[in-house]
This record gives C-alpha cells, structure tokens and sequence, in this order.
C-alpha cells in the first residue's frame, strides 16, 4: 500500500498547477487547488477502501485488492489530466479570444 | 460614458493601451489593470470590451458576483458579443448560478459558431460543467 501514494502524488494536481501558474489566485486556480484537495482526499482514501475489502475477503486475496487500488488510481490520474487539459484549452481560448477582440478594435 | 478628457487617441494606441491593460492583469497587477480598464471605458467606442476586461480582473480576484455584474454590463453594451456571453457564463457558474451560465454559454456559442470569437472558450468552459465538478 505504501508504495502507491508516491505514485499518486507525482501526478497531484496542486504540483500541476504551481508549476504552471501565477502567483496570484484566478478563479480557475483557486478551483484546481479544490480539484487537487478532493484528489488527495481520494488519494488518501484509498487505503482505507483496500482496509475495508480485505477484512470482508477472509481468503486474504492481497494481490486482488492492489490491482484494484491501482485501477481506481489509475482513473483518479487520468481524471486529473483530463482536467488539466481542460483548463489549459479554456485559458488559450480565452486568451486568443481576446486577442481577436482588441485586434478589431475600431 | 462621456469622455471626461479631451483627448482624442487612434485605433492602434486603444489597442495597445488594451493589450497592456491585459498584460497587467496576466501579471497579477490587478489594481493597476482595473485602473487602466476604467480609463479605456471613456476612450473607446467598443465599451464592451474594456468592461469585460474590468470583470475578468474581478473574476481573477474571485469576486465572481461582481465580475458578473461588470459581464452583464458588457452583453448590455453588446449583445452581440460572443465572448461578453462567454465570460458571463464562466463567472455565472463559478458564482454557482448554473442554469443561467448553460444559457451564456449557449448564447456565446450560437453567436460565434466558428469560435474565434469567444465560442471555442464557451464551449471548453461547457465541457468543464458538463464534468458537473464547478
């Protein structure tokens, strides 16, 4: 178990986030502190979950319960990218909207 | 807004005077870009867009009900806007008013269907609610 969360905290979403924003907290990097806060809720779940399925698996299938502990890290990662993929695309159209606005200023 | 100078600027200088107001708030000086903001209101005839960028300074600061306001002041300026309804609606569901954010968006991207224009940001920003995470 305690080999996991190093894994998941490579891809904490705070880190994304403090390496590729200002200082200064916009709306959306206050929301990526949120969405990295509920990530490492989950991270931190984790766990507590395989706790639980192994004292209801009395056979103490171990190997079962890491595959699935990875699966659901699997998909918190790939949630979290997904999500920053869709930050970055909403601040490039932002940007360029505006852009094309001052450019056709009269 | 009557322009309390009496001054007269050209095309390019609004631009530029735009751009660096942008450039301050993308650098965290938000006070000196609402400030440069305000004074754009009064020189330019596109009021809509320094009032939308006086709301993107209130939203950097997230005081998401005020960045409304000053949104709202631009789609009533310009209702034509794609990116006034964008920015709206971003600030609308930041602001936990989701049913009025949907239909911004809704309007920003029915305006400008090719997205240049504040569509595609309307839509990402559509895509990010339909996650059902703001």
């Amino acid at each position: 178990m305690s080999n996991i969360n190093p894994v998941g905290q490579n891809y904490d979403f705070r880190q994304i986030q403090s390496t590729t924003t200002s200082s200064h907290q916009s709306g959306w990097s206050k929301f990526g502190r949120i969405l990295g806060d509920v990530a490492g809720g989950v991270m931190g779940n984790v766990p507590v979950l395989g706790s639980a399925l192994s004292s209801l698996n009395t056979q103490g299938d171990a190997s079962f319960n890491q595959q699935y502990e990875l699966i659901l890290l699997q998909q918190q990662i790939q949630q979290n990218m997904q999500m920053f993929s869709t930050m970055s695309n909403i601040s490039k159209s932002k940007h360029e909207a505006a852009m094309t606005a001052i450019r056709n200023m009269k | 807004m009557v322009n309390p100078l009496p001054i007269a600027i050209t095309t390019d200088e609004k631009r530029f005077l735009m751009e660096s107001a942008v450039l301050m708030r993308d650098s965290g000086r938000l006070d000196q870009a609402a400030v440069m903001f305000e004074a754009i209101v009064s020189l330019v005839d596109d009021r809509h867009l320094p009032l939308i960028g006086l709301g993107s300074v209130e939203f950097e600061r997230g005081a998401f009900e005020r960045a409304v306001e000053r949104f709202e002041d631009a789609v009533a300026f310009a209702p034509d806007c794609a990116l006034a309804h964008a920015h709206l609606g971003e600030a609308l569901a930041f602001s936990r008013h989701l049913e009025e954010a949907q239909l911004a968006l809704r309007k920003a991207t029915e305006l400008d269907p090719a997205g240049t224009a504040g569509g595609n940001m309307a839509r990402q920003i559509q895509k990010f609610l339909d996650y059902g995470l703001l």
